[in-house]
């Protein structure tokens, strides 16, 4: 195979430095091979006995730290100097990071992502207004799936300069349910319908106790906040049964849900509006 | 038909189903169906009641010269037994081998229960005593030889809560009110409760003021008392004299005056050793 590649090679490179190329490539392949299988091994041993997060951290340390060895093997083998390539890597890296500001950019605040740990791989995040499940982060970006199971890649830079908000981070929740009754109805039977329906709900917490709120005179009815906790993976459970038992309740208590409602007033200066009682079967345009 | 001896004050214990045959129980709240056809089993179930249900009815297919068993503590216009239509709940374990065997084990809750007097309770300096509180049981349903897990299900839903100092620390259990009597011969028998009978020692120069108790159901176990009530270990709850609270301790057994008692389930997680079970609420309301 060598005479092979000295009759295309021989002028270019000696024999000496074909073989030492060969080397690189083979401790290139093999190194790169090597570091994925203990990265790997690494992971499956350590997987039990931590998060998905730190797993994925000590993957990478690992992968990464192999990879830096193979290629200053690389660079022994192809007879470099360190302490010259360091002289040269400074120049390059002003280069390079007028060149990939924005990478460098990202690549820095995945670091500070890593290090910082706002959220972990699998937890609920909103970034802007998107809001998803964190599949991984990356050195460059976060990969989210969102739950209309879309795959979203959000820049870490974008991450660290945006408001995040962790949905996952703590494992109860409150939902505030907005509601309106009709002015004519009694605000304490409101509150002890509510009441009653929140404690027979067993998704609904016992403690931390709803909270009863009144807002304000509306424009249509009497306006207040429910408030309730549940466990995070409830939410969504106890929210829709609670706005089913409320509608439910109130239909059989009664008690009008307004819609917005418009008085006509005609003023002094003008006519009264004139009304008329149209029987049923008589359609005939009138005013 | 029934295997051993299961008398009509319980409902636990292990049963044989033919073919085609379906068998009906209701324990407390929880009306549940079983009918087992060549190699599939399928369970239904429905809610009907509240937590201080005392109905225990069970209509096993007779087989033989074998009355079918029913025992009845309800009100004598039952409603009918017939195995309702699949439902949304309907659940199939279905098994290679055709197995007639079934085993009905109560459990104790998967998550620690807070426990709460209906009236606030007041424990003077130095003085002690016995409350007698009770909890929700869950229902094992367990299918072949050797019996391999079909369900669990609560035989009554309680609330979830938060017993913690702040909503970001803590932890989700379950709430239920109690009477929290001083003598467990008041407490009727509820076929899908079980009674703990918590010491409570208040060693410390102030009352002692009891809004609620967190009960480490998970590493408890559940023995079978007289008149088919169920038991779980003895609980001891102390304040120092300093007014911090010393560790739950668990005895091994349910209290001295529970003649034979017979273990039904063991701790579900392993006893939490040199752990600090925070066992008084209020650590968010200030109980004490």
């Amino acid at each position: 195979m060598l005479a092979f590649i000295d009759l295309g090679l021989g002028d270019l490179f000696s024999r000496e430095q074909l073989m030492v190329l060969l080397r690189v490539v083979i401790v290139v392949v093999v190194g790169w091979l090597v570091a994925r299988l203990a990265a790997a091994t690494i992971v499956r041993a350590v997987r039990r006995r931590t998060t998905q997060h730190s797993a994925m951290i000590v993957r990478r340390v690992v992968f990464y730290s192999l990879l830096v060895l193979v290629l200053l093997i690389c660079l022994d083998q192809l007879g470099l100097q360190i302490s010259v390539l360091l002289g040269a890597a400074g120049i390059l890296t002003v280069a390079i990071g007028f060149a990939s500001q924005t990478s460098a950019s990202n690549l820095v605040s995945g670091l500070f992502l890593l290090a910082e740990r706002p959220f972990l791989v699998g937890n609920v995040i909103r970034v802007d207004d998107v809001t998803g499940e964190v599949l991984s982060i990356d050195l460059l970006s976060v990969k989210l799936r969102t739950f209309d199971n879309l795959y979203v890649r959000v820049p870490n830079e974008t991450i660290i300069k945006s408001r995040v908000t962790n949905l996952s981070h703590f494992p109860i929740r409150r939902f505030d349910m907005k509601l309106s009754v009709a002015y004519q109805e009694d605000l304490e039977k409101v509150r002890t319908i509510l009441t009653d329906i929140a404690e027979r709900n067993p998704l609904c917490l016992v403690e931390p106790a709803p909270v009863f709120i009144f807002l304000g005179f509306g424009d249509s009815g009497l306006e207040m906040q429910f408030s309730v906790w549940a466990k995070r993976e409830a939410l969504l459970e106890m929210r829709n049964s609670m706005y089913f038992e409320v509608k439910q309740a109130f239909d059989a208590m009664d008690i009008e849900i307004p819609f917005p409602h418009r008085s006509l007033h005609a003023s002094s200066g003008t006519a009264p509006i004139p009304v008329r009682v149209v029987e049923q079967g008589d359609r005939s345009p009138s005013s | 038909m029934v295997d051993d001896n299961n008398g009509p004050d319980h409902w636990w214990g292990d049963y044989t189903l033919e073919s085609g045959q379906t068998a009906f129980w209701q324990v407390g709240p929880l009306r549940f169906w079983l009918a087992r056809s060549d190699r599939e089993w399928r369970f239904t179930s429905e809610r009907v009641g509240d937590a201080l249900d005392e109905t225990l009815r069970c209509e096993l297919p007779a087989t033989g010269t074998e009355p079918s068993g029913e025992s009845s503590t309800g009100p004598s216009s039952e409603p009918s037994t017939a195995m309702p239509d699949a439902g949304q709940d309907e659940q199939r374990f279905v098994c290679r081998q055709p197995a007639s065997r079934l085993r009905l084990t109560p459990l104790l809750a998967d998550r620690p229960m807070v426990v709460s007097p209906q009236t606030r309770l007041l424990l003077p300096p130095r003085e002690e005593a016995t409350l007698y509180l009770s909890t929700i049981a869950w229902l094992r349903v367990e299918i072949g030889e050797p019996p391999v897990e079909f369900l669990q299900l609560p035989l009554y839903r309680p609330s979830d809560t938060w017993f913690g100092p702040s909503t970001m620390a803590g932890e989700l259990c379950y709430a239920l009110k109690t009477r929290a009597r001083l003598q467990a011969e008041n407490l009727p028998v509820r076929p899908h409760r079980a009674l703990s009978a918590v010491r409570v020692r208040n060693r410390a120069q102030d009352s002692l003021i009891v809004d609620s108790i967190k009960l480490p159901l998970p590493h408890m176990s559940l023995f079978a008392g007289q008149n088919g009530r169920l038991w779980t270990e003895q609980v001891t709850l102390e304040r120092r004299e300093t007014g911090e609270f010393a560790a739950l301790e668990l005895d091994p057994r349910p209290p001295a005056h529970i003649s034979e008692p017979k273990k039904l389930s063991g701790p579900r997680k392993p006893p939490a050793r040199g752990v600090l079970i925070r066992a008084f609420g209020g650590l968010m309301g200030g109980s004490r």
